[in-house]
């Protein structure tokens, strides 16, 4: 029975600290959250491992000691479920919320639904459409952009929903960005500059929090995790940068 | 000019929010704190000072906003420094430095990612600075 409690406990733990990392919530406010809900049930002395694609818990005790890992595959940035998993902890914290309850509550936030995909392919396209015009596009570049933007992520949204890898995901990203900025050129002529047509989409796809959030890591003497959210970051952009190159080599 | 950008930089911050599909209501004032982010970044830029000095300053405000407004609000603050920082991050560096490389032209490609290095380096101290004098003192990092 004790058991029992302690690994349902260890469970609403590891729950939690998966929601927010796979949605993209930096390393130190996970470990942190995990910490604080297993401190509230009653198990003070625990080590928490947390990595991007990792999570390792272990809990000491007299009779004996209990380790939990489980596998993360990184995701795209949800802060909705960062904001609700932040939210479960802080009531577990604040003991309004018993396990059983908190595991209830676990599953309706793995549902809460995100925006439909077409609100989304629209946050894109403005998101890309506004920095072709930071980078001094002008307005038929940005009305291209965005559009481009859109085709952008509804394609990467499918590539997505293939369960293909992330390299070839950025690369068919930066391909996408790269054939409109070339289609662009060839319809408008001078009218558009290609630069910054292509760089709307692109934008959307660039691993600029991913990079932050890894040196930011570092700096806080979390090495290991840092080291894999920069690689992560490094790959990804290796791989827009394909795609695009290849764009160009080949139309441009 | 200057507000011109601005403008521009608050609806790629709120696009950018949409697509990390943050709560329906945050949307404004993630988007405002990313604005005034880019703000101080693109103001300190006109004034003379280094990229380095300008993404400092506006990682800090953004981080001193959204840990204020976490507090306000009761979110982490994460949901506004997130995509708050999306203008001044020079994701599009890092990108520029792995295209210069595949078309064999290294040395604006080192060139650019060391620029792109220091930078984020900037960003990160701002946001941690601003972490530590106004976080939540358990959450230092």
């Amino acid at each position: 029975m004790e058991k029992e409690t302690r690994n349902k406990a260890i469970k609403v733990a590891m729950e939690i600290g998966k929601n927010m990392l796979m949605n993209g919530a930096e390393t130190y406010r996970v470990e942190d959250s995990m910490a604080r809900v297993l401190e509230s049930f009653g198990y003070g002395a625990s080590n928490i491992f947390v990595i991007p694609t990792c999570i390792i818990i272990t809990l000491e005790s007299e009779e004996e000691p209990v380790t939990f890992m489980e596998r993360i595959v990184p995701g795209s940035i949800d802060l909705e479920r960062i904001a609700m998993s932040n939210q479960l902890s802080r009531d577990i914290t604040e003991k309004r919320r018993s396990v059983d309850d908190a595991a209830e509550e676990i599953k309706k936030i793995e549902k809460v639904p995100m925006y439909p995909e077409w609100v989304r392919c629209i946050g894109a396209g403005v998101a890309g459409g506004f920095f072709t015009l930071l980078f001094r596009g002008s307005f038929l570049s940005f009305l291209l952009s965005t559009v481009g933007a859109i085709f952008t992520l509804w394609l990467v949204n499918r590539a997505d929903q293939m369960r293909l890898n992330f390299f070839v995901k950025n690369m068919i990203g930066g391909l996408a960005a790269g054939l409109v900025g070339i289609a662009a050129a060839r319809m408008f002529g001078d009218r558009v500059e290609m630069g910054a047509v292509i760089v709307g989409p692109l934008m959307t796809l660039v691993p600029g929090v991913a990079f932050a959030n890894g040196i930011r890591d570092v700096i806080s003497g979390e090495l290991l995790s840092g080291a894999t959210r920069i690689t992560e970051a490094i790959f990804i952009a290796i791989g827009i940068a394909f795609g695009v190159g290849f764009a160009l080599k080949i139309l441009g | 000019m200057l507000i011109r950008e601005i403008i521009f930089a608050f609806f790629a911050v709120a696009g950018f929010s949409i697509l990390f599909n943050i709560p329906r209501k945050l949307i404004l004032v993630a988007s405002l704190i990313g604005t005034v982010g880019w703000g101080i970044y693109s103001g300190s830029l006109l004034l003379g000072q280094n990229e380095l000095v300008g993404a400092l300053l506006g990682a800090f405000a953004i981080g001193v906003l959204g840990e204020a407004f976490a507090r306000f609000k009761k979110v982490p603050s994460s949901l506004f420094i997130i995509p708050g920082i999306i203008p001044i991050v020079p994701g599009y560096g890092l990108y520029y430095t792995m295209l210069y490389a595949v078309q064999n032209q290294y040395q604006l490609s080192v060139t650019k990612g060391f620029e792109s290095l220091l930078i984020t380096v900037s960003i990160a101290c701002g946001l941690i600075l601003a972490a530590t004098l106004f976080g939540n003192k358990s959450k230092l990092a």
